[in-house]
């Protein structure tokens, strides 16, 4: 399976933000929630590939999520952020299988090169890889 | 109690000689000032935070219990002995109803004098290191708080920095003022991180390290100015420490980045380390080194005398040196330099 949708989940709508317009610079389909139970739904409704989600959320917490989303699609691979440097919530998200849990501010190029480890990891299709590639503007300074 | 201070208050000159020798042969190392009438002890007590304080009841003027009164409002943590007259009961009883920590009947059995003095000071400078702690634990909840809440909008504010980098043209000023918030944000997220370093109470990930490795590492990950001369005086085959190598990394970096920038002129930056009895690192510069007045406060956390900052590399440093098994001195002299040593004592290294 190569990512090729990508559920960005965060509260604060900013961040949500301008994380899914990277993304889509990459060639990502993203859509976004603003809180737990609204990522849970969009999983349940449309399955994205992957979920980049907030640990912390008011509400549902994005660990809670997590367990959620595992049990209505348990390969959904889902990468998790957090702005606290220890958090409880962060290690029950590792126990809960998340592929990662990624400090704030995000390190963008690891994220991407997280992206495409799990498209790769997963086995690449030569179809999904070429689409992605062909919307990747070729201004981009990476790779 | 090397470094505890004490006041002592009568007015018979030949107790104000007796008690102080006294304390020399029985309690050496404690720093000991006297005054011979209660408002001239005030005025000490005043300035000076004293460990604990020992007045006779009966003196020309304000009383030994009147002092205490006042020393109750000014110090209340302050430990005060009074001095009674032999049999004197209601005086004694007086002074404990009035918040004596303890009182000493004439003629002086010093044995006992010197005994509840020590409990006092001992008494004393708990509370002090425990009203310190609670400090520093209500700093650190607060530098935690506030830097978890920064880094978000510091997240979002590289976010968006890093996707017009992508989509607008890099042309001269535009890529410029991009570099520049970049820059500045990660200068942002760094002092947060500092916050968090210092929030945070990780118990040390102990591994073995040979500190002149840990140096070398250290040196060259920090970009120093071509105006300095480093001197390195590293020992090979230091016994092995047992300590956390990213703790002391930081250290390391926060101890060599203060030298350089002690020297904005440029100047010598040595480091040195060696092993005996412990193993020990030592940074020194020719720097425009610290005030004495400013040298017992330069590890207390807000304190900073640079233009820039706020305070926290110092404490950071102490802190982790400190869960790390060492103890972290420093040495300077204005206008010539500084030297900060950090010591780990021998039981704690490995063969």
């Amino acid at each position: 399976m190569t990512v090729r949708s990508v559920l960005v989940v965060d509260d604060d709508s900013g961040m949500a933000e301008t994380l899914a317009d990277i993304l889509s610079v990459f060639g990502y389909a993203v859509t976004t929630a603003s809180s737990a139970v609204a990522a849970v739904r969009v999983v349940t409704q449309t399955r994205p590939d992957l979920v980049l989600m907030d640990v912390r959320m008011p509400g549902l917490s994005g660990v809670e999520a997590l367990k959620r989303m595992r049990a209505l699609a348990p390969q959904l691979a889902v990468i998790m952020m957090t702005a606290f440097a220890r958090d409880d919530l962060a290690e029950e998200a590792r126990r809960a299988a998340a592929l990662a849990v990624l400090p704030k501010p995000l390190d963008m190029e690891r994220l991407l090169a997280l992206l495409t480890q799990v498209a790769r990891s997963e086995g690449p299709t030569g179809d999904a890889r070429h689409e992605r590639d062909r919307r990747r503007p070729d201004a981009v300074p990476f790779e | 109690m090397t470094s505890a201070r004490v006041l002592i208050v009568d007015d018979d000159p030949a107790l104000l000689q007796a008690l102080p020798e006294t304390l020399r042969l029985r309690a050496g190392g404690l720093a000991v000032d006297t005054c011979d009438s209660a408002s001239a002890a005030l005025n000490r007590i005043a300035t000076t935070d004293y460990d604990a304080i020992i007045s006779d009841i009966k003196m020309p003027g304000m009383d030994g219990l009147k002092l205490l009164a006042e020393v109750r409002a000014l110090r209340p943590d302050t430990p005060t002995l009074l001095i009674t007259g032999h049999g004197e009961h209601s005086l004694a009883v007086q002074a404990l109803r009035g918040g004596a920590y303890d009182f000493i009947q004439k003629p002086i059995d010093r044995e006992y004098f010197v005994a509840s003095l020590n409990r006092a000071i001992q008494t004393r400078q708990l509370s002090r290191r425990v009203k310190e702690l609670d400090r520093l634990a209500f700093l650190g909840q607060l530098a935690g708080g506030i830097s978890h809440e920064l880094r978000n909008p510091l997240g979002v504010i590289k976010n968006s920095v890093y996707y017009l980098r992508m989509v607008l043209p890099a042309e001269d000023k535009v890529g410029r003022h991009l570099d520049i918030l970049e820059r500045e944000v990660d200068r942002a997220t760094r002092i947060v991180t500092d916050l968090l370093d210092f929030a945070r109470t990780a118990p040390p990930a102990r591994a073995t390290a040979d500190l002149s490795a840990l140096v070398r590492d250290c040196l060259e990950r920090l970009p120093l100015a071509d105006s300095i001369t480093v001197t390195l005086k590293l020992a090979e085959d230091l016994p092995k420490l047992l300590i956390d190598h990213d703790q002391l990394g930081s250290v390391l970096s926060n101890l060599i980045t203060n030298a350089a920038q002690a020297m904005p002129e440029g100047g010598a930056l040595t480091i040195e380390t060696a092993g005996g009895d412990s193993v020990w690192v030592a940074v020194a510069d020719t720097g425009v080194g610290i005030a004495p007045e400013h040298l017992e406060k330069i590890f207390q956390p807000l304190f900073t005398t640079k233009a820039k900052g706020i305070g926290l590399g110092l404490a950071v440093a102490k802190m982790l040196v400190e869960a790390n098994g060492g103890v972290v001195t420093v040495e300077s002299a204005p206008g010539r330099g500084s030297r900060f040593e950090v010591r780990f004592p021998v039981a704690q290294a490995t063969s």
